[in-house]
């Protein structure tokens, strides 16, 4: 299956891209597309280690990481946000 | 019933406070607080020259709708209406505004306060400052963390 995923804010800056269609197995997890993108992007961890963690919204959502991914859905990256 | 959106353009203020408190003046309405933010000039003794903004788009927009909602389902508070702007944004120019009529001016003060803190928080809205010494993400409550690359 696919699956859009769209990076905001400085994660752009590590992804070099604004979104990309990610394949997967069926019956994918959250946690395996998170997997898949770190190993992708390992300059993404630094980030994290930085304490800004990139978090995940699936079609808009928070959800957790054992959810089971559907061939597409939007899964969005982001930093805390930032509004006002 | 609240008003949630995200905005490229300004407001005519005027007429959203003249149109509020002729609505909410009947439900016994008898303060309204306005808050807005703008672009900040200087930051950290830096100039800074625009921030721009960036909604994750139609969720944002449910987010408002989803605060202002809730916000109204205080029975003293009886219209909220939140606009956040996005696009690129020069100093002094508004950013957000939170407008919030209730029964009494305490109440008012305190709901717009809420409103804005969880718009801050929660709506996938993200910005990047421009500025003198480079460029800038804001990343939460004001943390800036310089650019690395165009994307």
């Amino acid at each position: 299956m696919k699956v859009k995923v769209k990076y905001f804010s400085l994660l752009r800056d590590y992804t070099r891209r604004i979104e990309e269609e990610v394949e997967l197995p069926d019956n994918a997890r959250l946690e395996d597309l998170l997997d898949k993108i770190a190993e992708k992007y390992p300059e993404l961890k630094t980030l994290s280690d930085d304490g800004v963690p990139a978090i995940p919204l699936v079609n808009g959502k928070y959800v957790d990481p054992k959810y089971k991914l559907k061939n597409g859905d939007e899964v969005a990256l982001m930093p805390p946000a930032s509004g006002g | 019933m609240a008003k949630a959106k995200i905005i490229e353009n300004t407001i005519d203020l005027n007429k959203e406070l003249a149109e509020i408190a002729s609505k909410t003046t009947h439900m016994g309405g008898g303060a309204i607080v306005l808050f807005m933010g703008y672009v900040k000039g200087r930051v950290n003794g830096n100039k800074v020259y625009e921030l721009d903004y960036e909604a994750y788009e139609p969720y944002a927009t449910k987010t408002l709708e989803e605060i202002a909602r809730k916000a109204e389902e205080d029975k003293e508070v009886l219209e909220v209406r939140v606009y956040h702007r996005i696009g690129n944004l020069k100093p002094g120019e508004p950013t957000i505004y939170i407008i919030v009529s209730a029964k009494t001016r305490k109440k008012a003060f305190k709901v717009a306060e809420e409103v804005l803190e969880q718009v801050k928080h929660k709506t996938p809205i993200f910005k990047l400052e421009k500025r003198s010494n480079g460029e800038y993400w804001v990343i939460g409550d004001g943390r800036r963390i310089p650019r690395k690359t165009q994307a």
